[in-house]
């Protein structure tokens, strides 16, 4: 009880107690009142059948992980005990008329289940928070350095529009590859191999940053003391590493095998800007030639080389480098970076949060990364902006007031979505190559930063 | 160990009781059921009254609606084929939708007891199973035809349905199209020469049926429910290539989706099931449209599902289904019963208990009863 009622004194002093209130306080109020009309239905109907105890990728009814489904089972689970509803409506005059345009349904979904949605979301979004705080303290020496990293990550306006707005489980799958750079970077590879699996099974990519790694602690090894490398350590240290990163995986297999089944067979066979950030910004076709989808399945040949390629790139960095914990930390940002080249046909924006924890971690000792920080989170906010429009922030009032009917709304939404474009069909469509192209560019430079920084680091950590 | 090694440990110890719980016997929502108790008929020479006693027991909050269907033929789960052939083009649509679409109807039909799994076919196996008369329900959602089985020189397609076969139509007017393998989307045009445009549907039995406007010149959404789509709970709302409700009636069909329109003569359906021969077309009033939530792969696969497995495809045109909604809290039971008389030429009857998609239970019962 001492130690309880000292560790809360304690914490009511840390310089982050302040910050850690009103953050999740603004949290708590974005959580009900936010909707994104692509997801939160999605989310709600095969969430229904999971807890109808019905398999859902055998009913093609999810494409979402199944951490989520076993994260957020006991806390629905416990709702509906107590009789707490969470059923969802479309709103059919809003339907009919954007149903014909397809790209902007609206539907009502009960304000409780936002909030019970949100609520892991925002308990991860903290942890990567803290973490971020406690891995720069780690770091560098300089006091004020790890407060300001934490805030850069708990006050994004990208991350609190894609956790609280659209309800993305995304901030799950950056917390986790944080956690697993941060056992790397102390040297603690089974538990780092256990980040990474968890984090596979809140979406698949993951497992593609922790296979080079697997294979870079395999030929090099990675400790403080270089001199005590050798190949039993080594071997001794992809074990531990692969065994954490399968063990969540054999947990919950079957449905993590379905799940990941689904992910690898789903790549879309034609490209499109009509739901998600591409990092082939060329593909909304400015010019309309066609050229991209003309040549599909070339394109899609090379992510198939993916594992080949990242391979190769791990065996010419364990040649060149000699690997201490703030490499393994730059790896870790170039291989999660990496899998944005190759994985996606079409690069949710969404994904582009993976990486930022890392980047929140590296500007502390490489300030360049925050520019990577900046331009990715604009380039994935403004592109998730323009899919809907400005009207995103009207649909609660639309949804649960009679200030802005919905009717109003669909008319309002469908005139931005017909918006005519400088360069393309409409501007909707100009926005997102022009965001989309700006994230491309800030991928390609920071991998460049990326690489540049991998060969000065200096080999005395 | 150091405080994230236990964060971890946490996190994997609450996903595994979870996952121990769901797949648990005891986990309570299996407690959810429908069963029909008893079934009474009293027939005489023109008529029987049949009197059925149903149980609900709600393990979760359950919405649900029972529907009982009078159908005039044998009731039996036919062999289900979508259209995917990537040697030919598509109208206005994309066969990874049409391959979406399998997938979800094989979950909308698996969670109804529907015995057969909707398979791809390509063009050569719906012209094998054409040409061999096979019963079977063909879904052609590309907006055109192979000219492998429909053309100016061949038709396969109206003697298969007059046979028995059921077709399930999403596209322009039905029969306006003709694709030949290797071409391509950007090719087609209105005035090609092997298009049968509106010779098309009247070679499929079909004269009269369709107004032939410019695309825009169409009503383009359905806003009133029909008694059919009500009880159904079908979605589907695009009308601008539907046919007219007043032929679809005359020619002993039915409405199954919502109706709109311009003037009550000139009413379509968005969803229409027409009599032809043996067999059925059943008609959807345009495209799939790339959306997760209206008139997309996943809500038309419900209605296709619903359709299906209903027994309306088999019922009497004149002979309105009996049904009826509950909305249990959780724990509830229930028990009911539904009343009807139907005539002489009537096989048997459906008895079909579904949760309607926002439902918070997915609850699916079907059987057929033959009548005594």
């Amino acid at each position: 009880m001492r130690r309880a009622i000292s560790f809360l004194r304690n914490s009511f002093k840390h310089e982050l107690t302040g910050f850690v209130i009103i953050g999740v306080l603004l949290r708590i109020v974005l959580m009900p009142y936010f909707v994104w009309p692509y997801d939160m239905s999605a989310y709600q109907s095969s969430l229904v059948y999971f807890m109808n105890g019905k398999d859902p990728y055998a009913l093609h009814a999810s494409v979402y992980p199944p951490f989520t489904y076993f994260i957020t089972f006991p806390m629905f689970g416990l709702a509906y005990q107590f009789g707490i509803s969470f059923d969802f409506h479309s709103i059919l005059e809003v339907l009919s008329k954007t149903g014909v345009e397809g790209p902007v349904p609206i539907t009502q979904i009960s304000p409780l289940f936002l909030v019970f949605w949100k609520i892991p979301i925002l308990c991860f979004d903290l942890l990567t928070g803290i973490l971020i705080y406690y891995f720069v303290k780690a770091m560098v020496s300089d006091t004020t350095m790890p407060k300001r990293c934490f805030l850069v990550w708990f006050f994004n306006p990208f991350t609190l529009v894609l956790s609280y707005l659209q309800g993305s489980f995304d901030v799950v799958v950056a917390f986790f590859i944080l956690l697993g750079a941060f056992f790397l970077f102390r040297d603690d590879f089974l538990f780092s191999g256990l980040s990474f699996g968890l984090g596979t099974l809140a979406k698949t990519s993951p497992i593609f940053v922790a296979i080079p790694l697997a294979a870079v602690l395999l030929i090099k090894g990675v400790s403080s003391s270089s001199k005590t490398l050798n190949l039993k350590l080594n071997i001794r240290t992809f074990l531990k590493f692969t065994i954490g990163c399968v063990l969540p995986l054999l947990c919950f297999a079957p449905l993590a095998i379905e799940y990941l089944n689904l992910m690898w067979s789903g790549i879309s066979e034609e490209i499109s800007i009509a739901g998600g950030l591409n990092q082939w910004f060329f593909a909304a076709d400015p010019l309309r030639s066609g050229w991209i989808n003309q040549h599909i399945v070339t394109i899609q040949t090379v992510f198939k080389f993916y594992p080949v390629i990242a391979l190769t790139i791990a065996v010419v960095f364990s040649g060149l480098l000699k690997l201490g914990r703030k490499r393994i930390l730059l790896l870790t940002a170039f291989f999660t970076n990496l899998i944005y080249f190759f994985l996606q046909m079409t690069l949710q924006p969404q994904y582009l949060l993976w990486t930022l924890p890392l980047f929140a971690v590296l500007m502390s000792s490489t300030k360049r990364y925050l520019w990577s920080l900046s331009l990715y989170s604009a380039a994935g906010l403004f592109f998730i902006l323009s899919l809907q429009g400005p009207q995103i922030f009207l649909y609660p009032l639309a949804m649960y007031t009679s200030l802005y009917p919905p009717k109003q709304l669909a008319i309002s939404v469908m005139n931005y979505v017909n918006l005519p474009g400088v360069f393309s069909q409409n501007l909707r469509q100009d926005f997102c190559t022009i965001f989309g192209g700006l994230g491309f560019i800030g991928l390609s430079l920071t991998m460049v930063l990326l690489v540049k920084s991998l060969l000065v680091e200096k080999d005395n950590e | 160990m150091n405080k994230w090694q236990y964060i971890v440990s946490a996190i994997l110890i609450l996903l595994l009781l979870s996952e121990i719980v769901w797949y648990s016997p005891f986990y309570n929502v299996r407690k959810g059921s429908f069963n029909v108790l008893s079934v009474v008929q009293q027939s005489n020479e023109v008529s029987t009254n049949v009197t059925i006693t149903y149980r609900f027991n709600a393990g979760l909050p359950l919405d649900a609606t029972v529907m009982v269907t009078p159908v005039r033929e044998a009731y039996q789960d036919l062999p289900v084929f979508l259209f995917y052939d990537r040697d030919y083009p598509v109208l206005e649509t994309d066969w990874s939708l049409i391959a979406m679409l399998q997938g979800y109807l094989k979950a909308e039909l698996s969670l109804r007891g529907y015995s057969a799994e909707p398979k791809l076919a390509s063009a050569d196996v719906l012209e094998s199973i054409m040409s061999k008369n096979e019963s079977a329900v063909v879904i052609m959602a590309s907006g055109a035809f192979p000219s492998c089985i429909f053309s100016k020189e061949k038709d396969l397609v109206r003697p298969w349905i007059e046979s028995g076969g059921i077709l399930v139509w999403l596209g322009y007017y039905i029969g306006y199209y003709v694709v030949e393998s290797g071409m391509q989307k950007e090719q087609i045009t209105y005035n090609m020469s092997q298009n049968l445009r509106e010779n098309g549907s009247r070679e499929l039995g079909l004269e009269g049926f369709f107004e032939y406007f410019a695309l825009d010149d169409n009503p383009k959404v359905a806003n009133s429910s029909s008694q059919l789509s009500e009880a159904l709970d079908t979605t589907y709302s695009l009308i601008q290539q539907a046919p007219l409700l007043r032929m679809v009636m005359s020619g002993g069909g039915v409405a199954l989706g919502s109706v709109g329109g311009e003037n009550p003569l000139r009413f379509r359906s968005s969803i229409s099931m027409i009599p032809l021969g043996r067999g059925k077309i059943m008609i959807f009033g345009f495209f799939l449209m790339p959306s997760l939530f209206s008139n997309g792969p996943e809500l038309v696969a419900w209605d296709i599902a619903q359709i299906m497995c209903s027994g309306v495809l088999q019922m009497n045109p004149d002979l309105v289904p009996w049904y009826r909604t509950y909305n249990l809290s959780e724990g509830k039971a229930i028990t009911d019963i539904s009343n009807l008389s139907m005539g002489s030429d009537v096989a048997g009857f459906v008895v079909f208990e579904y949760t309607p998609k926002e439902s918070e239970t997915v609850l699916f019962h079907r059987e057929f009863i033959n009548r005594k």
